[in-house]
């Protein structure tokens, strides 16, 4: 039998428009180790269809910093997936554009 | 000194006071001050509204500010930085966000001011649901996007 993959947990939150979309605020989703928040976004959005699937309007936050959507998560990150707010064009200074990318 | 550049940062349901933040950031080498306040208008994108709803993720928002009053520090010495944010329910004319910076001079008072409450709508998660006479919007940048409820 190969080795088992170990999964982690991830306590993930979604705010504003995503909120309404998942129905949800607050989701703990079980993904395997190394994942990324991408990996994560994924699995919220297999659970919820409604989630928006554009990446570009989506920023991802690991334990309140703004992240890299190929960051890696870890046993009992907090992820946040952000909307863009009201005065912003959804552009951080750290988070390269080509970062973001479409599902 | 670094230690005292952040002086107040909140977000909060209560209704805000400006000059609370103005008191927060002043103090003897200060000799300006500079104060925005966000208010509720009545009318967005030629639409009539009716009322705002401001929901934020408090953790991270005021962290963020944190961060902001650091950046405002390194860019314009001797300034201290007082932020506060409204959630909930808002009606037209209430003040929506609050950023007062002092500073030794007024040039640097009223630039800090100016770049503190653009780099607060812009990185800071909190976002605005608009009541409008022919719906709810979740305006997002330039965007409104239509709101499920």
């Amino acid at each position: 039998m190969e080795s088992m993959t170990v999964a982690v947990a991830i306590h993930t939150r979604l705010f504003a428009r995503l909120r309404e979309q998942a129905g949800i605020d607050a989701e703990t989703v079980q993904v395997p180790e190394r994942s990324t928040v991408e990996d994560v976004y994924a699995a919220l959005r297999r659970a919820h269809p409604a989630l928006e699937s554009n990446l570009d309007a989506v920023r991802p936050a690991i334990n309140q910093e703004f992240s890299d959507w190929d960051a890696v998560v870890g046993q009992g990150d907090e992820v946040a997936f952000i909307p863009p707010v009201s005065g912003g064009a959804n552009t951080v200074p750290g988070v390269p554009a080509n970062s973001r990318r479409r599902l | 000194m670094r230690g005292q550049v952040g002086v107040m940062f909140e977000v909060t349901t209560e209704p805000l006071d400006a000059r609370r933040a103005e008191s927060a950031v002043t103090h003897a080498r200060a000799g300006a001050i500079s104060t925005f306040t966000g208010i509720v208008r009545d009318t967005s994108r030629g639409r009539t509204v009716t009322h705002l709803e401001y929901e934020a993720f408090a953790e991270m928002a005021t962290a963020q500010m944190r961060k902001i009053a650091a950046e405002i520090a390194d860019r314009w010495p001797e300034t201290r930085v007082a932020m506060a944010h409204r959630t909930g329910r808002l009606e037209i004319g209430e003040a929506s966000v609050v950023v007062s910076v002092s500073a030794p001079h007024r040039a640097a008072a009223i630039a800090a001011c100016q770049w503190g409450i653009d780099r607060l709508k812009e990185s800071v998660p909190i976002w605005k649901k608009e009541h409008a006479a022919d719906g709810t919007y979740w305006i997002e940048g330039d965007e409104a996007v239509k709101a499920s409820s």
